[in-house]
C-alpha cells in the first residue's frame, strides 16, 4: 500500500509540471479555434472601439459545420480591412451524426453566451433564437440598420426581413431564404372542373378539391398528394397553432375533439386513396425552392415525369400552400444563413459591417443556396437566367440533363410569389412539432388509436407548455 | 481542575485546528475554486433576472417556478421515484453484500457478477433497453405471445416502474462495493470477542455489523440519491427531454431550462432541490456524530 | 440441512447474477455479429411499422448467438477508426490522473475531518456534500467562467483538475476512517507519532478496502464522463471515447457493440484487480504491533 501511495505522488507530480507547462492551446489539431486564448488576446488589443479607426480587431464567427461561402467571405474581408482578423470556427464533425453535433453545438454555444464570452458573430439557424432574444443575448439589428445610413433596405426583401422579426425587432439577418408551395398539375385541375382560390385557400378547401380530383379520376394521376400523414398533420396543426396551442396558459387541447376529428380526417385521406406515403407522381407536391433556375426546374420537371406514358401534355403551375382558417394571403419562407450579433461583443460595429459585406452583391452574387436576400442580386441571377433561355438538369439527375427553354414570361410568377412571402418557416422543428410527427405515426401506421394517439401528444406537449 | 481540563480542551482544538488546516488545504483550494464558488455564483444566478448584466429580483424566480406545473410534477416524480427506489436499493444491496460475506459456493464469482452491470457503457443500457421495452419490444412479443395487449412500457405509468428497475439493476453493484468494503473495514476483533462472549448470530448482526455499518450506510444513502439522478442519462436518450410525464423529473427540468438558457429558473431548481437534500442530510449528520460517540 | 440451505442460496443468488451479467453477455455476443446481421435484428427499434402492410408480427427480438463469427466489428474499430485508439489514451491521460490526485488530496482532508477536531467541521463537510449533489447543469456557467479565467478552455487539465477536486473521495474517505478506533491514534500519539505519521502508517494501510473502492468507483465515474469532455474540449481530437460512445447508437450501430466491449475492458480488469483488496478486509490485529 506504501509503495501505492508514493507511486501515486510521484504521478500527481509529473501530471501538474506537464499540464503548467503545456501552453493553453498549441491549436495543431485542426481548425476550430480555441476562443479561450484568441479572446484574451482580442480583448487586450480591443481599445472602446470608435469609427475609422484602425487598430486591429478580431472579430470570432462561429457557425455549425464548415461553409465554403464563409470562408471565401473571411478571405475577401480581410484582403479589404487589413486590421480586422475574422476567426472563423464550426464544429469538427469526424464522428457521431448530425443531431448529435447539433446537440453538443447548441450546449456549447448557449454556455459560452451565458457566461459572456460567446463568439461575436453567429449563425443562429440551428440555435433557438427566440429563446436568445429573451435572454437580451443578441444586438438589435433593426436598430443597427436604422442608424446606419450606408443600408438601405429597399436594396433587400423587406418583407423576408419584416417576417424573420422576433418581438418586433430583426435580431437575426437572413442571408438566403427558401420558399415553400405547391407544384400543382394545372391541366389535370382544369380538365376536372374543379374550382379553388389558392392564394388563400384552407387546408378544408384543399381537402374539397382533392376529393373532387379523387372523383373525376384522371387515370395518370390517381393521387393528389404524395406526403407522409405525420408531416401533414404537423403542417396543419402549425396553419392553426393557437385553436391546439394556448401558449400562454399553458394549455395544449389535443385531446379535444376537434383534434382526433383532424387525425381521423388526415388518415381518411389516406384511406381513400387521395393521398398516399408512396413515391409516385401526384398532383399536387409540396416543393421547396432554392433558387430561380431551382423554380423553373421543379416546374418543367414535374411536367416532364408525365411524358412517355401519357397521351398528352400536361402543364404543371405553382399553387401557394394551403394555410389555416383565416390566415391572409402570402406563402411561406425558411431563412437559411441567419446571423446573429453578440449583445456583449466589444466589436459589434465591425461585425455589422462584415454583416453587410456578405449581404453584398459581391459575395451574395458569388455562391451560395437560397434565394439571396439581396433584390439586386436576385435580378441579375433571372437576367443571367433569361438571356441563357434555358435550364438544364443536373447531367445525373432524374431526367438527366435534359434542357428546358423559358420565357419572361414564366417568371412573373415567381416574383409576385417572393414579394409576398411573410410567413416564417422554422429552420428546426420545434419541440412540438417533434413530439406530433413522433406520436402520430404509431396511429397512422394503425399500431395505436387516434384517442390514445392523442392522449400522448397531450401529456408530452403540456410538459412543453408549463415549463 | 474543570478549568484545567477546559483549557487543555482548547490547546487540543487548536493544536487540532492548525493541523487540520494543513491536512485540508490542498482539498480546499481546489475545492472552492471548482465546485464553492461556482456554487455561490449559481446561488447568485437564481435571484437575478439575467445572467447577463442581471439585476436583482429578489425570490421572482422562486415565484415562477413553484407556477410552474411542470416543476410541480417533476418534484412529484422524482420523490416518488427517488423515494422508491433509494430504499428498495440500500436493502437489496445490504442484503447481498451480506449473503456474499458469508461462506457460499462461488463467492468470488457471484460477488464480481453483482459488481458487473456498473461498468457496461451507456450506450449498451440504451440499446438492451429499447429491444426490451420499445413498443415493438421482446417484452411486448412475449405479452402477445401470452395473448396479451402489449404495454406501452415508456409510455404510461409502467415507465416508473422500468426506471426504477434499471436504476436498481445498474447501481446496486456500486453500493455493494460500498458495503463489501464496509463489512471487511470492521475489525473481527470485535467480532472474535463477541463470539467469546458466546453471543449469537442475530445479536452479532444487529449489534455490531450494523452499527458499525452505520458510516457506510450513511455514505451509500447518499450515494444512491445521487445516483438516482444519473438515471437521467439514460431516460434521456431513451426518451428524450420531453418524455410521457410520469417519468420527467427534476433533471429534465433543469436540462431543459439549461437548454433553453434560462439559467434563473434551473439555478431556482437547483437550490429549492438542495435545501430539500440539506434538511435529510443533517438528521443523517445528527444519527452519524451519535454513533461518533458512541464508537469513542 | 445446512448445506443443503447453502445450496439452495448459492443457486438464487446465481440466478439473480445471471440476470446482473445479461447485459455483458449480450454485448460481448452481438460483437461478434457482422453489421448487416445488426442491422437486420435490431431494425424495428423506435419504428412504427404499418399494421396494414402486413408487418403487425414485426417484434424486436434479443439475440445472443451470432449466426456466423465475425471478426469485423472489432477489426473496424480498431483498425479503419484510428481515432478510436487515439480517444482511449485520451480517456486514460484523464482518468489516471484524476484517480491518483484525488486518492491523494482526498484521503488527507478526510483525515481531517473524520479524526480531528475543528471549529466548524461539520458545517464545512455539508457543503462539501452538498456541491456533489448539484447537477452539473446548475454549476455550468460559472465553471466555464472559471475554466477560462485559468486558462484552461480546451486543455484535458479542464476536466482533470475538477476530477481532482471532487468532494467524492472526501466523503468516501471519511466514512471509511470511521471504524478506526480513536485508541489506536491515542496509541501512537503516546510512542511520540505525529499526525503525518499517524496518516501515513496507521490511517492508510486501514482503510486499503476503502481506497481499492474509491480507485475503482472514481474509474468508472471518470470513464464514463460525457457533459464536462462536450463543454471544456473544443477539439474532438482531444475528446476521450465516452464522447465518442454516447453516441454511437445514432451513428454506427453496426460497430457499437464491439466498441462497447472494449470500452468496459478496462473497467473490468481493474475491478478484478482491485476486487481482492476490499474483499478479503485487513486483520486490525496485525498492524497493531
Amino acid at each position: 500500500m506504501k509503495k501505492t501511495i508514493s507511486m501515486m505522488i510521484i504521478v500527481v507530480l509529473l501530471f501538474s509540471i506537464t499540464a503548467c507547462s503545456k501552453p493553453a492551446n498549441t491549436g495543431e489539431t485542426n481548425k476550430s479555434i480555441d476562443e479561450g486564448s484568441s479572446r484574451e488576446e482580442a480583448a487586450k488589443e480591443k481599445p472602446p472601439a470608435k469609427k475609422d479607426d484602425n487598430s486591429p480587431k478580431t472579430i470570432v464567427f462561429s457557425t455549425f459545420f464548415e461553409d465554403g461561402f464563409f470562408v471565401e467571405a473571411k478571405k475577401k474581408y480581410e484582403a479589404k480591412h487589413p486590421n480586422i482578423t475574422i476567426e472563423y470556427s464550426f464544429i469538427d464533425s469526424d464522428d457521431a451524426t448530425f443531431m448529435g453535433k447539433m446537440e453538443e453545438y447548441i450546449k456549447k454555444i448557449n454556455t459560452a453566451m451565458l457566461s459572456g464570452n460567446g463568439p461575436d458573430l453567429i449563425q443562429m439557424d440551428v440555435l433557438p433564437i427566440g429563446k436568445y432574444v429573451n435572454k437580451n443575448l443578441l444586438a438589435d439589428m433593426s436598430k443597427m440598420m436604422d442608424n446606419d445610413p450606408a443600408f438601405k433596405r429597399e436594396d433587400y426583401f423587406t418583407n423576408v426581413l419584416d417576417g424573420s422579426k422576433v418581438n418586433g425587432s430583426l435580431y437575426g439577418m437572413p442571408l438566403n431564404f427558401f420558399m415553400y408551395g405547391f407544384i400543382g398539375n394545372e391541366t389535370v385541375i382544369e380538365k376536372s372542373g374543379v374550382a379553388f382560390e389558392d392564394h388563400n385557400w384552407s387546408w378544408n378547401q384543399f381537402f374539397e378539391a382533392a376529393e373532387g380530383l379523387k372523383a373525376y379520376g384522371d387515370p395518370n394521376y390517381s393521387y393528389s398528394l404524395a406526403a407522409y400523414p405525420e408531416e401533414l398533420l404537423n403542417g396543419i396543426v402549425m396553419d392553426q397553432y393557437t385553436s391546439f396551442v394556448d401558449e400562454p396558459n399553458g394549455k395544449a387541447k389535443f385531446d379535444s375533439d376537434s383534434f382526433i376529428q383532424l387525425l381521423k380526417q388526415v388518415k381518411g385521406l389516406y384511406d381513400k386513396g387521395i393521398a398516399t406515403t408512396e413515391n409516385v407522381h401526384s398532383i399536387f407536391r409540396e416543393e421547396q425552392i432554392n433558387s430561380p433556375s431551382d423554380y423553373f426546374l421543379a416546374l418543367k420537371l414535374s411536367e416532364n415525369f408525365a411524358k412517355g406514358y401519357e397521351s398528352y401534355e400536361y402543364k404543371s403551375k405553382l399553387y401557394s400552400s394551403p394555410k389555416g382558417e383565416g390566415q391572409g394571403k402570402g406563402g411561406y419562407f425558411r431563412s437559411y444563413k441567419t446571423m446573429g450579433i453578440n449583445e456583449k461583443s466589444s466589436v459589434k460595429e465591425e461585425a455589422w459591417d462584415f454583416v453587410k459585406f456578405i449581404l453584398s452583391e459581391e459575395m451574395q452574387g458569388s455562391r451560395g443556396t437560397g434565394f439571396p436576400l439581396n433584390k439586386e442580386v436576385y435580378k441579375q441571377q433571372v437576367e443571367e437566367l433569361l438571356k441563357k433561355g434555358k435550364v438544364e438538369d443536373h447531367p445525373e439527375g432524374f431526367l438527366g440533363g435534359i434542357v428546358f427553354t423559358i420565357t419572361a414570361q414564366d417568371i412573373e410568377g415567381l416574383d409576385i410569389f417572393l414579394e409576398q412571402a411573410q410567413y416564417p418557416v422554422a429552420f428546426n422543428r420545434d419541440q412540438v412539432q417533434e413530439i406530433i410527427v413522433e406520436e402520430s405515426k404509431a396511429y397512422f401506421s394503425g399500431q395505436k388509436s387516434a384517442v390514445a394517439v392523442a392522449k400522448l401528444m397531450q401529456n408530452r406537449i403540456s410538459l412543453y407548455l408549463n415549463e | 481542575m474543570a478549568t484545567r481540563i477546559w483549557k487543555k480542551g482548547v490547546k487540543v482544538i487548536r493544536r487540532d485546528s492548525a493541523i487540520a488546516l494543513l491536512f485540508l488545504a490542498p482539498s480546499l483550494v481546489g475545492f472552492a475554486l471548482f465546485y464553492f464558488i461556482p456554487f455561490v455564483m449559481g446561488f447568485f444566478y437564481s435571484l437575478q433576472d439575467n445572467v447577463v448584466d442581471g439585476s436583482f429580483v429578489g425570490v421572482d424566480n422562486y415565484k415562477e417556478l413553484l407556477e410552474s406545473s411542470s416543476f410541480r410534477k417533476a418534484i412529484n416524480n422524482t420523490l416518488l421515484f427517488t423515494g422508491v427506489s433509494v430504499p428498495l436499493i440500500i436493502a437489496l444491496s445490504l442484503l447481498l453484500a451480506l449473503i456474499l460475506n458469508q461462506k457460499i459456493f462461488f463467492r468470488k464469482g457471484l460477488q464480481t457478477a453483482f459488481v458487473m452491470p456498473l461498468v457496461v457503457p451507456i450506450a449498451s443500457i440504451v440499446m438492451i433497453w429499447q429491444i426490451l421495452f420499445d413498443w415493438n419490444g421482446t417484452l411486448n412479443k412475449w405479452l402477445q405471445d401470452m395473448s396479451i395487449d402489449r404495454i406501452d412500457w415508456m409510455k404510461s405509468d409502467w415507465s416508473m416502474g422500468v426506471l426504477i428497475f434499471v436504476y436498481v439493476w445498474k447501481n446496486i453493484g456500486y453500493n455493494i462495493i460500498l458495503f463489501l468494503a464496509g463489512l471487511q473495514s470492521i475489525p473481527s476483533d470485535y467480532y472474535e470477542t463477541a463470539d467469546i462472549e458466546g453471543a449469537g448470530r442475530f445479536p452479532k448482526l444487529l449489534h455490531i455489523t450494523m452499527v458499525y455499518l452505520t458510516p457506510t450506510t450513511f455514505f451509500v444513502t447518499l450515494m444512491s440519491i445521487l445516483n438516482s439522478f444519473k438515471v437521467f442519462r439514460e431516460t434521456y436518450l431513451i426518451a428524450g427531454d420531453y418524455p410521457y410525464d410520469r417519468i420527467y423529473m427534476l433533471q429534465h427540468y433543469m436540462n431543459n431550462m439549461f437548454m433553453s438558457l434560462d439559467i434563473q429558473k434551473l439555478t431556482a431548481a437547483a437550490t429549492l432541490m438542495v435545501a430539500g437534500i440539506l434538511l435529510l442530510v443533517s438528521a443523517m449528520l445528527y444519527v452519524e456524530r451519535r454513533f461518533r460517540q458512541f464508537i469513542d | 440441512m445446512r448445506i443443503v440451505g447453502k445450496i439452495s442460496l448459492t443457486v438464487l443468488m446465481g440466478i439473480i447474477a445471471l440476470l446482473m451479467l445479461f447485459p455483458i453477455l449480450f454485448t460481448v455476443s452481438n460483437s461478434f455479429m457482422s453489421e448487416g446481421e445488426i442491422a437486420y435484428n435490431y431494425q424495428l427499434i423506435g419504428k412504427m411499422i404499418d399494421v396494414e402492410a402486413g408487418g403487425a408480427d414485426g417484434f424486436i427480438n434479443v439475440k445472443l448467438i451470432p449466426d456466423w463469427l465475425s471478426f469485423k466489428q472489432y477489426s473496424e474499430v480498431l483498425i479503419q477508426t484510428p481515432v478510436f485508439l487515439h480517444k482511449y489514451w485520451n480517456s486514460i491521460f484523464i482518468v489516471v490522473p484524476i484517480i491518483a490526485g484525488q486518492v491523494l488530496v482526498a484521503s488527507l482532508a478526510a483525515y481531517a475531518f473524520a479524526k480531528l477536531r475543528f471549529k466548524g467541521r461539520d458545517g464545512l463537510f455539508l457543503i462539501y456534500i452538498m456541491t456533489m449533489l448539484m447537477p452539473f447543469q446548475v454549476t455550468l456557467v460559472p465553471n466555464y467562467i472559471i475554466v477560462e479565467k485559468l486558462g484552461l478552455m480546451n486543455t484535458s487539465s479542464a476536466l482533470i483538475l475538477p476530477g481532482i477536486f471532487s468532494a467524492f473521495g472526501v466523503f468516501m474517505l471519511r466514512q471509511f476512517m470511521f471504524h478506526i478506533p480513536s485508541s489506536y491514534i491515542e496509541a501512537a500519539k503516546i510512542d511520540g507519532a505525529g499526525h503525518f505519521r499517524i496518516f501515513y502508517s496507521i490511517i492508510v494501510p486501514l482503510i486499503g478496502p476503502g481506497i481499492a473502492a474509491l480507485v475503482v468507483l472514481l474509474f468508472v465515474d471518470n470513464w464514463n464522463m460525457v457533459e464536462q469532455p462536450l463543454i471544456f474540449l473544443q477539439d474532438t481530437f482531444k475528446q476521450p471515447l465516452s464522447l465518442y460512445l454516447s453516441r454511437i447508437n445514432e451513428g454506427a450501430r453496426g460497430v457499437a457493440f464491439a466498441a462497447s466491449a472494449l470500452y468496459m475492458a478496462p473497467m473490468v480488469l481493474l475491478y478484478l484487480y482491485a476486487e481482492s483488496y476490499f474483499v478479503e478486509g485487513i486483520q486490525l490485529s496485525g498492524i497493531k504491533g
